[in-house]
């Protein structure tokens, strides 16, 4: 029996950009108002008459080798077996330094209790055989997750099948989260920079 | 034209480190260039050269008393610092600068006793045994940010050296600036 490493799979095509799984997201985590765990960029691409809007759903990639949790000095962030990167409410002392080092700005600063917080994929709910919360939400069953090294698993079976992408693999970091179908223009951080120096 | 998006709708990116660590790194930078100033003055010994080794000595301290106040104040939860003592990280280098910052001030004390009474044979050991602490508080500031990946422009592994150069520049200036207020 292999043991479990979670992953996370978007299959873009089916994605609608309702932003449903931010709304779960905030609702599941009561993250406070101004951040966001889970959110959804948008993106429109081309010009007329050839356009395009495309949609990208971001939320903590759980790397396999993440950054934040080498550079935390009071190691508040740490990773579970099951690859899944957590912050210790009791030990983080806010220096913030893991947010700067995150390459996908995932990592926030909870106003209420200021200590940095991030999406860990609903582990309360993934622990209990549940699904996190913006999968459940999400109408056309776009998101998926599962053990990415069980090979019954649906999520196992989508990144063998299909064509994946991962957000800033430059990074080295190795990240969980898939895209399926995902535009090379809405991944890339500089997207709307480029579109002011094209434009503007 | 086929290369151009325009981002709709993005959760805007925040500034997780602000001005307080700015200061900080311009001040242990302005720690370092004293220090090596006064013990390359000191060690040099040459007569004329006595005051800016005091001067240097004096600066370092008095600066080094200042830095951490900065980076207490940039904590969110500032009555938790007391756990970068216990709860190490070797990989990060904030847990490096914690004991450099914790073993410097000794070491400067001694140097600078040494330097005030006029023992510069002993002046001249203790400077030199501090040296190494002395470049490690600022020079591991440059590893902060040469570590932190998800910047790219900080990213890179001459950040450290560019960080040395630039204190020890900064400190023989504000050195200049403080013998010429004092003639």
């Amino acid at each position: 029996m292999t043991d479990v490493r979670y992953g996370f799979v978007i299959d873009l095509r089916k994605c609608i950009g309702c932003h449903t799984c931010s709304v779960a997201c905030k609702r599941e985590n009561a993250v406070p108002l101004g951040v966001w765990r889970s959110w959804v960029k948008q993106v429109e691409k081309g010009s007329y008459p050839y356009v395009r809007k495309s949609f990208l759903p971001l939320l903590c990639n759980n790397c396999e080798s993440p950054i934040c949790v080498t550079v935390c000095p009071v190691k508040a962030s740490y990773q579970r077996k099951d690859g899944i990167a957590m912050v210790d409410p009791h030990r983080c002392i806010g220096c913030r330094y893991c947010m700067a080092a995150c390459p996908y700005d995932v990592r926030y600063i909870n106003p209420l209790t200021p200590i940095v917080q991030k999406c860990d994929w609903c582990v309360h709910r993934l622990d209990q055989g549940l699904t996190p919360a913006c999968v459940e939400a999400c109408p056309t069953q776009a998101r998926y997750i599962g053990n990415v090294r069980d090979p019954q698993s649906e999520v196992y079976r989508l990144i063998q099948s299909n064509p994946v992408m991962v957000m800033k693999p430059e990074m080295n970091t190795r990240p969980m989260v898939f895209y399926i179908n995902a535009d090379h223009l809405a991944m890339d951080a500089r997207g709307g920079a480029r579109w002011k120096t094209v434009h503007e | 034209m086929e290369d151009s998006a325009r981002v709709i709708y993005n959760v805007p990116f925040v500034i997780p480190i602000g001005y307080l660590i700015a200061i900080y790194f311009y001040i242990t930078g302005l720690h370092m260039g004293f220090y090596t100033t006064s013990v390359v003055a000191t060690l040099l010994g040459k007569q004329e050269w006595k005051p800016i080794g005091k001067i240097g000595a004096v600066g370092a301290l008095i600066v080094l008393a200042v830095a951490p106040i900065f980076l207490l104040v940039d904590l969110t939860q500032i009555f938790r610092f007391w756990h970068l003592f216990p709860y190490i990280n070797l990989r990060s280098p904030i847990t490096w600068g914690t004991f450099f910052l914790t073993a410097y001030p000794p070491i400067g004390l001694i140097y600078a006793w040494y330097v005030f009474r006029g023992n510069y044979r002993l002046a001249k050991i203790w400077g030199l045994c501090g040296f190494p602490v002395a470049v490690s508080v600022h020079g591991y500031t440059g590893f902060i940010l040469a570590l932190g990946a998800g910047r790219a422009i900080w990213n890179t592994s001459l950040n450290p050296i560019l960080f040395l150069v630039s204190a020890m520049v900064s400190g023989l200036a504000l050195i200049i600036i403080i013998i010429n207020i004092r003639y």
